[in-house]
């Protein structure tokens, strides 16, 4: 501690550019992360965060909501698969609506709003009743606030929005939920002489206890024609976001490896650069692993200075969220960050250790410039 | 009572015929309190004598003891406990630690030997004071004078009270008035704390602060090395 | 100068060292714009690499491919309008489709084959003839998954099978491998899938135009729509940015770029302060026994703009590297103007942090270098 300590007090500008370069790199692992779950969630969050456990699709769908089409009697038959509590249908489709005198693209949700499916928490407002309707409150960008009506086009119907709920937003569009036989309503408006209105999914309420994948599994098996996931595989088989995700995860973990990598890197060049007292200290006595421990304490030191610089800048990135593209300063994501890169730091600094280990006591004596 | 003695000690670098004696059945011994003057050219193994005996260098053959311990026989580990307990060294380029300041580079020695950090700083402080480095003992080594970071080489060689001081070519990049003033000052030290030690040099007006001298040439010690026979 | 390459040649670990940390740091941010590159034309390449200048939609389809519909009567209407070279015709379905294979998501994109809209990459086989049926050009990365040339596709859900006469590159449509087969094809198909649909006739999504050269495009995009009326045409780019989700996808990974770009310089323009303040020693030494301000900048610059650019080169090279060995489910594409503005980047970044060092050390007082080192 004794050197460690002094050694930082006195290259402070060495260790300052060293941690803004560290808190720069754990920024941008920082503002990746949180990137990447709010790109996702604006995708798939009304899949991810349904309030049925288990989504039913049809099976030559492969798992794309906007391809899945059920018949309504498919909710009967699902109900009837032991460990399902209650079985609902959920319908989707992506309208044209005029709002306010533009027009935007609305993803609207007919759904059961008491069963499986409803759209909960309602943060704000409330349950919407006939002719209303709920949207995720990412869309108050967009202009959808309670009070607003929504006017479908071309059919001219008129809806109300009377709350908001969190996080379950679809497509990257708008979205709004309404009681399911309104949304049939709407649909048979849409698209005049359909037969019947097909469903979009069947949304299901495990019996408590029940796992969902494993409930799924029996669905599938149990009822022709239908496929059934828990709500995180649904949302993680949505068309493209395997890609995404795969694609996230690669640059955070080519993130990581590189804040790491440049954390050992740079502690390596360092002690390279203090061989000479090191050499001096272990001729008068100073064990390697005293050398060692100070070490440590200094990429410790670092890497939370640079975790509180990366915060500081993440907060600051925040100032330039919206409702439509919300970034939050995760604390858990922080701590975990932080731990990890630290953990991994001190790893790579194995290597300083190393070459402080073969210092030679001798050469002290033989005055080695 | 024998502070130190060096048995019949080689050291050879190298093997084959590419082999260099640096030190050729050197054998010496040093009375308590005893200061001892080095003496031979450049080239002529004192440095290495000096490393082998303060245990920074393991030789090829024979034993040095220091007191009632033989170094030789210790672990890289315990050695390097000792020299931090009982062995006080000035390098031939004082190599102090740069980013600490004078009163620091004797005060690490808190967090490397096994004195207690009180006695360490109570020492120091004493140190500064007999040394003339009161007033300088919060700059850093580069804002010093070569006789200014001199001093608290010597200082850090004796803040820990060792037994033994190895001091190698005190006056190399001093003047005369100041080398003659450091050399004093190292022999009132030693002489006055009870201790033992040797000084390397090359500077034969420094012997008179001595009470031995040794000569070395090629490795070899020639005249002095035996205390009974005097000079 | 010679000084400062023989201390790199002297200092080989050290050099070594820190070319593999750029290395890595340029490696980095390839792999980001790559894997952002690869994921916008993998949403939007089959409008990006068509050929087209603009794209006409409905009005009330508001830039949507899904959403708008035009007769398909309209197509003789618009080629008719002044500066308008060529006029093709797009239709997109989003469906399954099989091979011998596992089913997969795949978009079928119903088109008028040597017209405007095609699909301008062809890497294999031959483009279907107008009007041809029961073909299909598929696009290239179907070949990672095991489909080759003579292989027969079906629609899933429908009685339709298409055999591959052709392979087309970077023309994915929202991620889903993209089939084109003619027009005609694309209308079966569609009333098999979407049944709702068939009461609408026969219709299109959006008339790809190409513009006569020399022409504004957008003066003759604004001339389409008067004449026309109920239409909506916009250039391609901006088509391309408005199918869904790529507007939100562009300014997460614009977002992501810049902050990579960003932190990538800082972090070299750190990475050399940190070498060069290391260096103080060394040049004072260097200026007590003559040497210029200048001169010694020269050296300092020479070395830092070596490290750069070796570490460029390796970065780079690991970078395509990861491109070969990934699997296709993730799409990379290493656009040559983003690894341009990249080398750029790191060799000016590596030199100011160098410059900015060099500033602080040349202060020093050369007779220091005689006192020797504490």
């Amino acid at each position: 501690m004794f050197i460690a300590v002094r050694d930082l007090w006195r290259s402070k500008l060495r260790f300052g550019l060293l941690a803004g370069a560290v808190g720069l790199l754990i920024f941008l692992l920082l503002f990746l992360n949180t990137l990447s779950s709010t790109l996702l969630g604006s995708f798939i969050g009304a899949i991810e965060n349904n309030s049925s456990e288990v989504l039913v699709f049809e099976d030559t769908a492969r798992r794309n909501l906007q391809a899945s089409r059920l018949d309504p009697s498919v909710v009967g038959d699902v109900a009837t698969v032991p460990g399902v509590a209650a079985a609902a249908p959920i319908g989707e489709l992506t309208f044209t609506v005029d709002l306010a005198g533009s027009l935007t693209d609305l993803s609207l949700w007919g759904v059961d709003l008491e069963g499986p499916g409803r759209p909960e928490p309602i943060v704000e407002g409330r349950s919407p009743g006939p002719g209303e309707v709920v949207v995720d409150k990412s869309s108050v960008d967009e202009g959808f606030e309670i009070g607003e009506t929504i006017t479908l086009v071309p059919s001219g119907t008129e809806l109300t929005i009377v709350g908001y709920v969190e996080d379950l937003r679809y497509a990257v569009v708008p979205t709004a939920y309404i009681g399911f036989d309104e949304w049939v309503v709407i649909f048979e408006i849409e698209f005049p002489g359909t037969p019947t209105v097909p469903l979009s999914l069947v949304g299901v309420e495990p019996d408590p206890g029940e796992n969902p994948a494993d409930l799924g599994d029996r669905i599938t098996s149990a009822v022709a024609g239908v496929e059934g996931l828990d709500r995180a595989a649904a949302a993680a088989a949505a068309p493209g976001v395997a890609s995404i995700s795969q694609s996230f995860a690669l640059i955070v973990g080519i993130t990581f490896a590189v804040v790491v990598l440049v954390v050992g890197f740079f502690f390596l060049i360092l002690t390279i650069q203090k061989l000479r007292s090191f050499t001096t200290l272990r001729a008068i006595g100073a064990g390697t692993g005293y050398l060692a421990s100070s070490l440590i304490v200094q990429i410790v030191v670092l890497v939370l200075l640079g975790s509180m610089l990366a915060t500081a800048g993440l907060w600051v990135a925040t100032l330039g969220s919206s409702a439509s593209f919300p970034l939050t300063v995760d604390a858990t994501l922080v701590v975990a960050v932080t731990v990890a890169v630290l953990v991994f730091s001190i790893l790579a600094g194995l290597l300083s250790i190393r070459r402080i280990a073969r210092v030679e006591p001798a050469e002290a004596a033989r005055g080695i410039n | 009572m024998t502070a130190m003695f060096v048995d019949d000690v080689t050291k050879v670098y190298g093997e084959g015929h590419t082999a260099v004696r640096a030190l050729c059945n050197a054998s010496i011994s040093l009375r308590d309190n005893e200061f001892l003057a080095l003496v031979g050219p450049s080239g002529s193994g004192k440095t290495t004598l000096l490393s082998v005996i303060g245990g920074l260098l393991a030789p090829t053959s024979g034993s040095v003891v220091i007191g009632d311990t033989t170094l030789t026989h210790l672990s890289k580990k315990e050695q390097t406990r000792f020299r931090a307990n009982r062995v006080g060294f000035v390098f031939q380029g004082f190599n102090l630690v740069p980013f600490l300041t004078a009163r620091e580079n004797m005060t690490v020695m808190a967090s490397i030997s096994d004195n207690s950090r009180k006695d360490i700083e109570e020492r120091a402080d004493q140190l500064l004071g007999e040394l003339g480095l009161a007033d300088r003992s919060d700059n850093l080594p580069e804002q010093l004078s070569g006789g200014e970071r001199q001093r608290v080489a010597i200082g850090r060689a004796l803040v820990t009270d060792p037994d033994l001081i190895l001091v190698d070519e005190p006056t190399a990049s001093l003047d005369t008035e100041l080398g003659t003033q450091v050399v004093k000052l190292l022999a009132s030290e030693i002489k006055s704390r009870g201790k033992a030690g040797i000084m390397v040099t090359h500077d034969l007006r420094m012997v008179e602060f001595t009470d031995r001298t040794v000569e070395i040439l090629d490795g070899e010690l020639l005249t002095g090395s035996d205390p009974a026979a005097g000079d | 100068m010679r000084i400062a390459i023989a201390e790199m040649r002297r200092r080989r670990g050290r050099w070594l060292s820190i070319v593999g940390a750029v290395a890595f740091i340029v490696f980095l941010v390839l792999v980001l714009a790559a894997l952002a590159d690869g994921l916008f034309i993998g949403t939007t390449g089959a409008l990006a690499t068509g050929d087209s200048d603009a794209l006409v939609y409905s009005t009330d389809g508001r830039r949507s491919l899904v959403r708008s519909e035009l007769p398909i009567s309209d197509l003789p209407e618009i080629a008719a309008v002044t500066g308008v070279a060529d006029v093709g015709a797009l239709g997109v379905l989003l469906t399954t489709a099989t091979a011998a294979t596992a089913p997969f998501d795949a978009a079928v994109i119903g088109h008028i084959p040597g017209r405007a809209g095609e699909p301008t990459k062809l890497v294999d086989g031959r483009r279907p003839e107008v009007g041809e049926p029961g073909v299909v050009l598929a696009d290239a990365s179907l070949e990672d998954e095991g489909i080759s040339l003579g292989d027969t596709l079906t629609i899933v859900g429908t009685s339709q099978s298409l055999s591959v006469v052709g392979f087309v590159e970077d023309s994915r449509y929202l991620l889903a491998h993209s089939l084109w087969v003619p027009l005609e094809t694309w209308e079966a198909l569609r009333i098999e899938v979407r049944p709702e649909t068939a009461r609408l006739g026969a219709f299109v999504q959006a008339f790809p135009i190409l513009v006569e050269e020399g022409a504004d495009v957008e003066r003759v995009a604004g001339e389409i729509d008067r004449v026309m009326g109920a239409t909506e045409t916009v250039t391609t780019d901006e088509a391309a940015l408005s199918l869904p989700g790529v507007e939100q996808q562009e300014s997460t990974f614009t977002a992501i770029i810049a902050a990579s770009f960003v932190v990538v310089g800082l972090v070299i323009a750190l990475f050399f302060a940190l070498v060069t303040l290391e260096k103080r020693g060394q040049l004072a030494i260097l200026k007590a026994i003559g040497s210029s301000n200048v001169l010694l900048l020269q050296g300092v610059l020479l070395q830092a703009l070596i490290a750069t650019v070796a570490g460029y080169a390796v970065g780079f090279l690991l970078a395509r590297l990861l491109g070969f060995i990934l699997p296709s489910t993730v799409p990379v594409a290493f656009l040559p103007a983003t690894a341009a503005s990249l080398f750029l980047a790191t060799v000016a970044m590596g030199g100011v942090g160098a410059a900015f060092s060099f500033r602080r050390v040349i202060r020093i007082d050369p007779a220091s270098a005689l006192g020797g080192e504490a």
